[in-house]
């Protein structure tokens, strides 16, 4: 017998019911319970993010507290250290929406990836969580960073409403910032994503040169009660933008921040910035995949000033050093208007941070034997052609920075010694964990990891000594 | 050129080169030969520096071999698996940089080793963007942009598909021709059979 027209149905019956599939919060909780079973409760995670904070936290509230309880110590005037903060608002919320972006923000590690996003368990159900969290970061972070705007602003004498309204505004920016990011987390990221960060910058350089021309307009005005009300929509709108996309968020996009996650958390735990810094970099590589070389060949020559040429080539292929380099120009011009007292100080260590962004050819050919090898010359000569650029670029930026102070022949002593630090830096040998260790109130450490941390930067605090406490 | 006396290399209680000892003289191929885990990386990376040995002597033209001797450096191209590229320099710009940092004056030898590796469509990539295939030309390449006398390659015919590992065995016998000395790791029979005349054999013994 033939089968009849319309059997379709009789077939389709005869397939095994699909298995049923667990709701996201019954999966999470299993897999809760099953991590608690093995003893991987969140002891350990809770002490390493204390641990975290506490060493990379302790300075900046000290310092707060002491800034704000030396009023004498804020020559500037109110309407100045506004403008500042609002310039530095703006760039840290440019900053932020980049780091947003770059991590996820919602992401899932490696192994969330294969055993649980790779599931059918509802996508939604299973993200409403983390986005839970990321609002109440951002919230939370918001809320600070607005209190601390306000009172860098010096407007912790207008009362407590001031101060609180500022928080208020913060937060509903951070949450908004999290939402948007969320909503918009499938889409690719676009360059002109970073233009609040060059607003912000902009801004920084016309508060500082309206100061020096003494013709600093009149404090924003801030109408705080409108600013949180408008926050407030915008921050709801966030977060119902962030719910919509939900469901939809792929597998990619929460897979694309994983790296720099996983990269980050290792930098942080291992006190090693070149365990992120490489990803970053990667990444950064891969997404501008060519360049344009054909039409201008290297030409030949001594081999030193074929390496020189290639470094100087280089050099406009990484923008964003660039930019950060001129950029930190500004931080002893800015410290003179809202904490003069450590002007010095800053100075040496954004120079060194500076600097340090002009020698990534440095530590290429530092870090790789290969490289060296192949380049064929000693490695103290491979060392000194690739330091001309940044020593050049210490220069310049010293140079660029003196406008706080008199032009005096004695502070090369502190270009020479940035340059160094940061070649002290750039040759530190690769790390090892296997040997001694110290017992620090942080729990035992390599004392190799130490004397790597601390390479260069010893450096930066002698020539900080110098600044503070050796007289001209 | 290269001679190795009673080369030995231990990882902890495990000795991986046993008092190894061979000679690799100009224009001669030398295929270093062996299962996975006998230790032919780990000689190449002790010939070339990369790797230090325990005891043994490495010689090139009875001169100590030191890794970081200008002398050396200008002498030994290698591939090892620890190659490292510049990562905001070009396909292109790597091999102009390689070829003049070592004195070369002709721009034609670099355009002519990446039309024959097939990396012209490439010229302009930056590293991070190859695959893993192209990494490697590029990383032959290198070798082949610049003046040497030894070539110590690892595995070469690793990535490379039919053609380019018709083009590596070509090459390794224009380098016989031309008096350069090499030593190679392979686990291609075909390609040590077509350029090598002597074998180094590593692993346990019988």
């Amino acid at each position: 017998m033939s089968p009849a027209i319309g059997s379709t149905p009789a077939v389709a019956s005869a397939l095994p019911p699909a298995p049923a599939v667990p709701s996201a919060r019954r999966l999470r909780r299993r897999l809760r319970a099953a991590r608690r079973e093995h003893g991987s409760g969140r002891g350990g995670d809770i002490y390493l993010v204390l641990m975290i904070i506490i060493v990379f936290g302790a300075i900046g509230p000290r310092y707060l507290n002491r800034y704000l309880t030396h009023p004498a110590e804020q020559p500037a005037p109110e309407a100045t250290r506004w403008w500042l903060v609002v310039a530095l608002a703006v760039a840290a919320a440019g900053l932020t929406w980049q780091a947003l972006r770059a991590f996820g923000p919602l992401l899932a590690m490696p192994s969330t990836q294969a055993w649980c996003v790779a599931s059918p368990v509802a996508r939604r159900g299973w993200l409403i969580t983390p986005l839970g969290y990321l609002l109440l970061g951002g919230a939370l972070v918001g809320a600070g960073a607005g209190a601390l705007g306000t009172l860098l602003a010096g407007a912790a004498a207008s009362g407590a409403a001031t101060v609180g309204g500022a928080a208020v505004v913060g937060a509903g920016t951070g949450v908004a910032m999290a939402g948007a990011a969320t909503g918009v987390q499938t889409r690719r990221w676009h360059p002109a994503e970073r233009v609040p960060v060059l607003v912000g910058l902009a801004g920084a350089v016309a508060v500082i040169g309206l100061r020096y021309a003494h013709v600093v307009p009149a404090t924003p005005a801030a109408p705080v009660r409108w600013s949180a009300l408008a926050v407030a929509v915008v921050a709801v709108a966030g977060a119902v933008a962030a719910l919509g996309r939900l469901g939809r968020i792929d597998r990619a996009a929460l897979a694309a921040g994983a790296p720099l996650a996983g990269a980050a958390a290792s930098a942080a735990i291992f006190m090693d910035a070149t365990l992120f810094s490489g990803v970053v970099e990667a990444r950064r590589w891969r997404r501008a995949g060519r360049v344009r070389s054909g039409l201008r060949r290297l030409r030949p020559g001594p081999r030193w000033a074929v390496l020189l040429r290639a470094e100087v080539r280089r050099l406009p292929r990484r923008p964003g050093a660039l930019a950060i380099w001129a950029a930190l120009i500004l931080v002893p011009y800015a410290l003179v208007l809202i904490a003069p007292e450590a002007a010095g100080a800053g100075r040496v260590v954004a120079g060194y941070l500076a600097v340090g962004r002009l020698a990534a050819g440095l530590r290429a050919v530092c870090r790789s034997p290969a490289l060296r090898r192949s380049l064929g010359d000693t490695d103290q000569r491979l060392y000194r052609v690739h330091l001309v650029v940044p020593a050049a670029g210490a220069l310049l930026w010293w140079l660029a920075g003196s406008g706080v102070s008199a032009p005096d022949p004695n502070q090369l002593v502190f270009v020479i010694g940035l340059v160094f630090a940061v070649y002290r830096n750039a040759t530190a040998p690769s790390r090892a964990y296997g040997g001694p260790m110290v017992d620090t109130p942080f729990g035992l450490v390599p004392v190799d990891l130490l004397r790597q941390v601390l390479r260069g930067l010893d450096v930066v605090a002698v020539l900080v000594f110098i600044e503070l406490f050796l007289p001209a | 050129m290269l001679s190795v006396a009673n080369l030995t290399r231990r990882f902890g209680e495990r000795v991986v080169l046993d008092q190894i000892s061979f000679t690799v003289t100009a224009g001669e191929v030398c295929a270093v030969i062996g299962a996975n885990g006998s230790g032919k990386t780990t000689l190449l990376r002790c010939v070339v520096g990369a790797d230090r040995a325990d005891g043994g002597q490495i010689r090139l033209d009875g001169r100590p071999m030191i890794e970081t001797d200008p002398v050396v450096r200008a002498s030994v191209a290698c591939v090892l698996d620890d190659i490292d590229f510049f990562p905001d320099l070009s396909v292109g710009e790597h091999l102009d940089l390689l070829a003049y940092a070592h004195g070369g004056r002709e721009p034609d030898v670099v355009e002519e080793i990446i039309a024959e590796l097939g990396l012209s469509d490439a010229r302009d990539q930056l590293p991070a963007t190859l695959s893993s295939g192209q990494r490697r030309r590029l990383a032959l390449a290198s070798c082949f942009v610049r003046p040497r006398r030894l070539l110590v390659l690892d595995e070469p015919e690793q990535r490379l598909d039919a053609e380019g590992r018709e083009w590596l065995a070509g090459a390794l016998l224009r380098e016989r021709e031309a008096g350069t000395a090499v030593l190679l790791a392979s686990h291609d029979p075909d390609l040590v059979a077509t350029v090598a005349d002597s074998h180094l054999e590593l692993g346990p013994e019988d």
